[in-house]
């Protein structure tokens, strides 16, 4: 069973988040890590693949530097990686960034695709839908919980209210969600054997991308304005005076909470 | 020669060869495992031997090792009587010089009484009081019996043999003419049967002794003294071994089969006398977790006396090119013989260590099986990963983002090294002190008397990351070897030279763990620092409990009884006691309370050992064991030199004195109050 897991780099989940105001870019020069999404994904796959064997192969689009993180799945276990890099990429929306997925994963062979839910920076989840669409392959997100024989994937996708049971063919594209598994850390044998793993980088000519699909420029969508969130106001505080208990009921209802 | 003495000849020589073959046997089976440079600095090593051997100076530390000082020197004293009995069995008349000799037979008795007073008290601890650190086995049985009745026997043989008349000399051995005076009576002959009976019952009980030795607990006779030898002579804080990682060859960086082991940490098990001292002052123990630091060694050593013919046998093939054969069958020792929870009980608080009389190394070994687990495994508790996922990426187990590092100290315009002045000392904050709301306090404070004394200093601000401590002690010592070099790096690249630490933590691994990166700083803890600015007249505490201000507008309220808690990084570690008792013993009216067990017998937070990021199912828990123990002493405040004994401290309050005023302050805080008539502490006033 041979798996593609696609990762992205992400802005560290705990640092301040800084949007440019001319562009309206995230700014990408604060800590980076894996996007912690992928590391579920990344977990799923090497399952997979102890029960049924196979290549589970890390593919993911972003700066050079990106490789580093790329590396932290293959120290998990992956066997190899490719990386979608080029300074005409930046800038790419959703749709930018899923044609150029989708391409690359055109030449590669697979029976099953495998994303986070969605990015901690981005935060859109739309990539995973946009990929299967432009591959023509059954999608089913937010899983919390995957099984296969090798042919067919049984999953459970969540919702709001519990979840739906699903049968679905291979090849096919999902993406999960958190708390799907815990991910493996890396062992020694894994970081020193990641060093030594294939990582390829491909950029716009390799895959042949159409230029004017991809980047700022090919963007199909624009941000026109951005504004920062109000801080949280101080909360209301109730001293107990003996009438606390009533005052906290009275406070839940009045925000329809009881 | 006697018939007696060519029967004798006989039976030594088959008692020596058994005694040898055991013996020969197990230090074999130490030899399996990895070998361990410990012949350095010899004349210290000598030194140190005749200290710890003669002088049984780490048996001191409780009452009843006086006894085992007397068995100890009385067994040499008494070797020499022991020699002539034999001699003068093997050939009629024969007499060493001290044989007559007033003195030694007077010494021989008088530690021949007390040792046989003192199995006596052994024998009741162990099987009456029933001590719960000592088994009431068989094998400990048989080895105070052996020791009894020997010296009975010595008794009784000398006392038939002084009798009728004792010497004046013989006289010495007051016991021995006791009893011959009472035997007076016996006929000549029946004298003379008696006293070759109870030659034969001396010589036969000293040879069973002998050949017992190897194969019971008794063998720490000869193994204490060669490990005491062979101790560690690095600084305790610096004793972790520092592992290569770059090496793709190594199959496994921690150990998960006893071969993997060093020969010295093999010696340990068979050095061991399983007194239980250890286990005594164990926070794990004590608060009914899995881990004994004692079971720890003697099922280590089973296991090894189990598998020590097989692993020879494999090294022999191994050496002899018979066939490389590794002995694949020895199972691994976490879940076979050690537990996880085992494992993960431990909190490094050097306790075990401190109190081993023959000089033990427990906690490596428990580092070496934590390695095993994360870096070969990477199995270890959740919350522990969660942890240092953490630190991976931004810096501070607590995963606050590394921009906010120096967000505490924001309103104060401390200096930032490479920005501004670098100053006197380097502020190392560590990691609690500068994310955690309470611990920001403390450094908070710090900087306050800092500056009161005049003292410059600047701090790393977000180039700070976490020591490494917790992560290193939680077996990932690749992650502390990331941090260790990135900090020193930071470090050297701004000439830093002295460093002030809040965190104990922090200053045993800056101290002692970064030299092997590369960075060598003079690094004290902020009470050193202080005790030393008290002494220089810098720092002049200004109210006391019942003062005021210089201008006499503000009454403040400074604690009158505080509890000290010893950390186990500054105390048993470091070593430094005095000088946060010195800090608080300078505040006028304070009075500073002892808790039964303190300075190197305090008790563990519970934090140590990357405990801090682990949950505590187990038993009960350790902070709240510790707590109670404080609170013996009736304090206001408990008061404390450690981010993680405040937290730890402050929760165990919570859960064990609900409904008492009594505060966890840091010594800082205490300090800081006193300078600025800040109200530091509610001690009910």
């Amino acid at each position: 069973m041979n798996i593609i897991v696609c990762v992205k780099q992400v802005v560290d989940t705990e640092a301040e988040k800084r949007l440019d105001p001319t562009s309206w870019r995230l700014d990408r020069t604060v800590p980076n890590i894996l996007n912690p999404y992928d590391e579920y994904a990344v977990e799923e796959a090497l399952k997979l693949k102890e029960q049924h064997g196979g290549q589970v192969t890390v593919l993911c689009m972003g700066p050079e530097g990106a490789a580093d993180d790329v590396r932290k799945a293959l120290a998990m276990g992956a066997d190899d990686a490719v990386l979608i890099s080029d300074a005409a990429l930046a800038g790419s929306d959703v749709m930018g960034t899923a044609y150029a997925l989708a391409e690359a994963l055109k030449t590669m062979s697979y029976d099953l695709i495998i994303f986070g839910n969605r990015s901690t920076d981005g935060e859109t989840g739309c990539v995973p839908a946009a990929v299967a669409e432009l591959l023509g392959r059954p999608f089913l997100s937010t899983l919390s919980k995957m099984e296969s024989d090798g042919t067919t994937l049984k999953v459970h996708r969540e919702t709001d209210l519990g979840y739906v049971a699903y049968d679905c063919p291979l090849p096919a594209v999902v993406s999960v969600a958190k708390g799907i598994n815990e991910p493996r850390y890396p062992t020694m044998k894994g970081i020193l054997g990641a060093k030594k793993k294939p990582l390829e980088v491909k950029d716009v000519a390799a895959l042949g991308l159409d230029i004017s699909k991809i980047g700022l420029g090919g963007a199909k969508t624009k941000v026109l304005s951005a504004r920062t969130a109000p801080p949280r106001t101080a909360g209301t505080k109730i001293e107990d005076d003996g009438s606390s208990a009533q005052k906290i009921a009275d406070f839940l209802a009045a925000e329809k909470l009881l | 020669m006697t018939t007696t003495g060519i029967v004798f000849i006989v039976v030594l020589v088959v008692a020596l060869a058994a005694f040898a073959y055991f013996l020969g046997q197990r230090v074999q089976y130490v030899l399996v495992g990895r070998p361990e440079y410990r012949f350095d600095h010899l004349p210290r090593r000598f030194g140190g031997f005749l200290y710890f051997v003669f002088g049984q100076r780490k048996l001191f530390k409780e009452w009843v090792g006086t006894i085992h000082f007397f068995i100890f020197w009385g067994f040499i004293v008494i070797a020499f009587g022991t020699l002539q009995i034999i001699a003068e069995g093997i050939r009629v008349g024969f007499k060493f010089p001290w044989a007559e000799n007033f003195g030694f037979l007077l010494a021989k008795d008088v530690l021949s009484l007390l040792v046989v007073l003192g199995i006596l008290v052994l024998v009741y601890l162990r099987y009456v009081v029933r001590k719960t650190r000592l088994e009431p086995s068989a094998e400990a049985g048989i080895i105070l019996g052996l020791i009894f009745f020997l010296i009975i026997s010595e008794f009784l043989y000398s006392g038939f043999t002084y009798a009728p008349e004792p010497t004046s000399a013989q006289r010495g051995a007051f016991l021995a003419t006791a009893i011959s005076t009472g035997v007076e009576g016996i006929s000549a002959g029946g004298r003379e049967v008696a006293r070759n009976i109870l030659w034969w019952i001396h010589v036969l009980l000293l040879l069973a002794f002998l050949v017992y030795i190897p194969v019971s607990k008794h063998l720490h006779l000869i193994m204490c003294p060669v490990n005491e030898f062979l101790r560690s002579l690095k600084p305790r804080g610096g004793q972790i071994e520092t592992l290569y990682l770059e090496n793709e060859e190594v199959e496994e960086f921690g150990v998960s089969k006893i071969q993997g082991f060093t020969s010295k940490q093999l010696l340990d098990l068979y050095a061991c006398a399983e007194c239980g001292r250890c286990q005594d002052h164990c926070p794990a123990s004590q608060s009914g977790k899995a881990l004994s630091p004692k079971t720890l060694m003697t099922k280590l050593r089973a296991h090894l006396d189990e598998r020590g013919p097989a692993l020879r046998a494999a090294a022999k093939a191994l050496k002899t090119g018979a066939g490389v054969q590794e002995d694949d069958d020895t199972p691994s020792l976490i879940g076979d013989v050690m537990s996880e929870d085992e494992i993960w009980a431990c909190t490094t608080c050097y306790s075990c260590q401190e109190q081993c009389p023959v000089q033990n190394e427990h906690v490596n070994k428990i580092i070496a099986m934590r390695r095993h687990l994360v870096m070969d495994l990477g199995e270890f508790p959740q919350e522990a990963m969660l942890a240092a996922r953490n630190v991976e990426k931004n810096g501070n187990p607590w995963g606050v983002g590394q921009q906010t590092r120096a967000d505490w100290a924001k309103d104060l315009e401390v200096a930032v090294a490479g920005q501004g002045e670098l100053g006197e000392y380097l502020f190392w904050v560590g990691c609690a002190g500068s994310v955690d709301d309470r611990s920001i306090k403390v450094s908070r404070a710090i900087v306050q008397v800092l500056r009161h004394a005049g003292v410059t200093f600047s701090i790393l601000g977000t180039a700070e990351k976490c020591c490494g401590d917790p992560m290193r002690r939680i077996g990932n010592e690749y992650l502390f070897q990331m941090l260790a070099r990135e900090n020193v790096e930071n470090l050297n690249g701004l000439g830093v030279t002295k460093i002030v630490t809040n965190c104990p933590h922090c200053l045993n691994t800056l101290k002692h763990e970064y030299p092997a990166f590369g960075g060598n700083y003079q690094v004290i803890h902020y009470t050193e620092l202080f005790a030393q600015l008290l002494t220089e007249g810098r720092l002049k505490p200004a109210v006391g409990t019942t003062g005021h201000r210089a201008d006499g507008a503000v009454k403040t309220t400074l604690p009158q009884r505080v509890a000290y808690h010893d950390s186990c990084y500054l105390g048993r570690y470091q070593g430094q006691y005095e000088a946060p008792r010195k800090v608080l013993k300078a505040l006028p009216g304070l009075e500073v309370l002892e808790a039964k067990r303190n300075r190197s017998k305090s008790f563990c937070c519970g934090a140590g050992g990357g405990r801090m990021w682990m949950e505590e199912e187990a038993g009960h828990r350790v902070n709240e064991a510790r707590v109670g123990q404080l609170l013996e002493t009736s304090p206001q405040v408990i008061g404390v030199n450690c981010p993680y004994c405040l937290i730890m401290m402050e929760d165990g309050v919570k859960s064990v004195a609900t409904g008492t005023e009594v505060k966890v302050l840091d010594v800082a805080e205490i300090l800081a109050a006193s300078l600025t008539g800040q109200e530091a502490a509610t001690g009910g006033h």
